[in-house]
């Protein structure tokens, strides 16, 4: 049986139609409701639907034993897994935002508010620029609007939710997709399973 | 209950790795908690985790908790010495990495001082075979070459930043970050190549073949592996091997062989190890040396098998005089039973049977405690 740990929402929807149409599907998950573990015997698989930024923790600790995950939370939990394949889905970039017309102050402090301080302090670290991070869970472009920070670090899609609060990219710091990750131990007991998955998965590119 | 049974499988693991070692000759190494901390200091980047636990002693010396056992064994190496064979099992302090958390880990391990050439490459992956089987026998050991790393990165032109970037990727079969290498100036040639030998991961028996065709660069590391598989194959003891190029280790401390444990149904690496000349060309003792640790915290809970009991027998002795119970305990212990003796019957404690001792010396059985 191979456990495999997808990101609940639309990103974990695509992916397992990828999944599917390789044959690792599983009936049960595609009728509504709301159980996080589904199991397909015949096919060998099951499912556990959890919350995205936690994917990578069951798959480090064994409880899954690949999982798909943005590489956006990789970069900043680090977790020691094997990173297998790059699905090309949920296609976004880490980037850094400011309000329009935005002037850097070299002599302060820079103060970034983000849910990524990780990928933050490596960024400026690189940099040798001094910040001070604002760890918040959400509604990211709050902050440079009400003098909380002076910019933000935080996926950007689309941008649309940027321009509508006034705020544009200044810096890219890297591009996010869904990776296939797997655990380094069940790696070895599993890897014709998961190397055929990986074949079947690229050729549905 | 039996003695045998009494010691669960976790506490039995280091007297059987004991035993397995002792048979091969190896002396047992025992070091001290707290070693002066200029020993770390100086040797920083030899630790695979940068903090280590410092404290001042009453004449105002800086101490450390002892991080690593090898290097205390390498520093204790006199340089006439030909030849030792050590094995330990220690306690060592680190600062959890991502965290300001201490952790205390058990290491379990030995070291071949002066291991020279196949045979030491031999003995020790065998035993480090040895060790795994005597936990389970789903295991596999990944074997891997420090020196086809460095021919294979520098064959494909990855130097200084790039290198550290590929080593990284590498590691962790990160086969989308290093085709991006051709982004930051690989040939897309060399990025492919290198996606290709990230993946690599089989039995050695079937990979080397290819690899010695499409590597002429790592001859020399290619012999020495195929060598030391075609050894352990003919004594038997091949079929768990596996070339996995993703298994890096410390490049400043492993040179050469390097391999790490793995068993079904525990999640990280169970044992690591290596050739490490470096570190002992490092202490000024140009003696070759190989050696490998287990983690047996990592094992703790695969070992861990839940009783179904917590006692054998329940005695409850109510108003029974303190000599009655006490005798009639003896009788039951006589025959081979754990005995709890209690006045009431305490909540939760899971029993096989349970007696109730009557005032005058007999017994009723309860059937539901």
């Amino acid at each position: 049986m191979l456990n495999i740990a997808l990101p609940k929402g639309r990103l974990g929807k695509t992916v397992y139609e990828r999944f599917a149409a390789i044959g690792c599907g599983c009936p049960e998950l595609e009728a509504e409701n709301r159980r996080l573990v589904f199991v397909n015997e015949a096919a060998g698989v099951s499912y556990l639907q959890v919350k995205p930024s936690d994917v990578a923790i069951y798959v480090e600790r064994g409880a899954a034993d690949i999982g798909v995950v943005g590489s956006d939370i990789l970069l900043e939990t680090q977790p020691d897994i094997y990173e297998l394949l790059d699905l090309g889905l949920g296609r976004c970039r880490l980037a850094v935002a400011a309000p329009d017309g935005w002037c850097e102050e070299m002599s302060l402090p820079l103060r970034v508010a983000t849910k990524y301080p990780h990928v933050a302090q490596a960024y400026y670290a690189a940099l040798n620029r001094q910040i001070d991070i604002i760890k918040l869970h959400g509604s990211i472009e709050l902050a440079p609007l009400l003098g909380l920070s002076d910019v933000i670090v935080d996926i950007v899609e689309t941008g649309t939710t940027l321009r509508e609060n006034g705020l544009s990219v200044v810096a890219e710091i890297a591009p996010v997709s869904a990776r296939l990750i797997a655990n380094r131990s069940s790696y070895q007991f599993n890897q014709e399973r998961v190397a055929a998955l990986i074949a079947g998965l690229e050729g549905k590119r | 209950m039996q003695q045998q049974d009494m010691l669960s499988r976790a506490e039995r693991l280091p007297l059987m790795l004991r035993t397995l070692y002792e048979q091969y000759g190896y002396q047992r190494y025992s070091m001290g908690k707290f070693e002066p901390y200029d020993l770390y200091r100086e040797n920083k980047d030899f630790l695979s985790s940068e903090t280590v636990i410092t404290f001042t002693d009453a004449s105002g010396r800086l101490m450390a908790l002892k991080p690593d056992v090898t290097m205390s064994i390498v520093k204790n190496t006199r340089p006439e010495t030909r030849s030792q064979k050590l094995y330990y099992s220690e306690n060592v302090f680190r600062m959890k990495p991502g965290s300001r958390e201490y952790s205390e880990i058990r290491q379990i391990g030995l070291e071949y001082i002066g291991g020279r050439g196949a045979y030491a490459e031999a003995e020790v992956v065998r035993l480090a075979l040895e060790s795994l089987r005597s936990i389970s026998e789903q295991h596999v050991l990944c074997l891997n070459h420090m020196g086809l790393i460095s021919a294979a990165l520098a064959a494909c032109g990855a130097a200084g930043e790039l290198r550290e970037a590929a080593l990284a990727a590498l590691r962790q079969k990160n086969v989308p970050a290093l085709r991006a290498l051709a982004e930051r100036g690989l040939s897309p040639a060399a990025a492919e190549r290198l996606a290709a030998l990230a993946m690599l991961s089989g039995r050695p028996q079937d990979e080397l073949p290819a690899l010695v065709r499409d590597l002429p660069e790592a001859a020399q590391p290619l012999d020495e592996l195929s060598q030391l598989v075609g050894t352990l194959e003919r004594c038997g003891c091949g079929e768990q091997l596996r070339l996995d190029l993703s298994t890096v280790g410390h490049m400043d401390y492993y040179n050469g062989l390097i391999f790490r444990g793995y068993l079904q149904g525990v999640p990280r690496a169970v044992l690591s190890g290596g050739r490490y000349d470096n570190l002992m060309l490092r202490f000024g003792k140009p003696l070759p040396a190989l050696g490998f640790a287990l983690y047996p915290d990592e094992l703790s809970r695969a070992l861990h098998m839940p009783r179904d009991y917590d006692v054998d027998v329940l005695v409850l002795f109510g108003d029974a005089a303190p000599e009655l119970v006490l005798r009639a305990c003896d009788t039951l212990r006589q025959q081979g039973f754990s005995v709890r003796a209690e006045q009431e019957p305490p909540p939760g404690l899971r029993a096989r049977r349970c007696l109730r001792l009557l005032v005058d010396g007999g017994w009723e059985e309860i059937a539901d405690a």
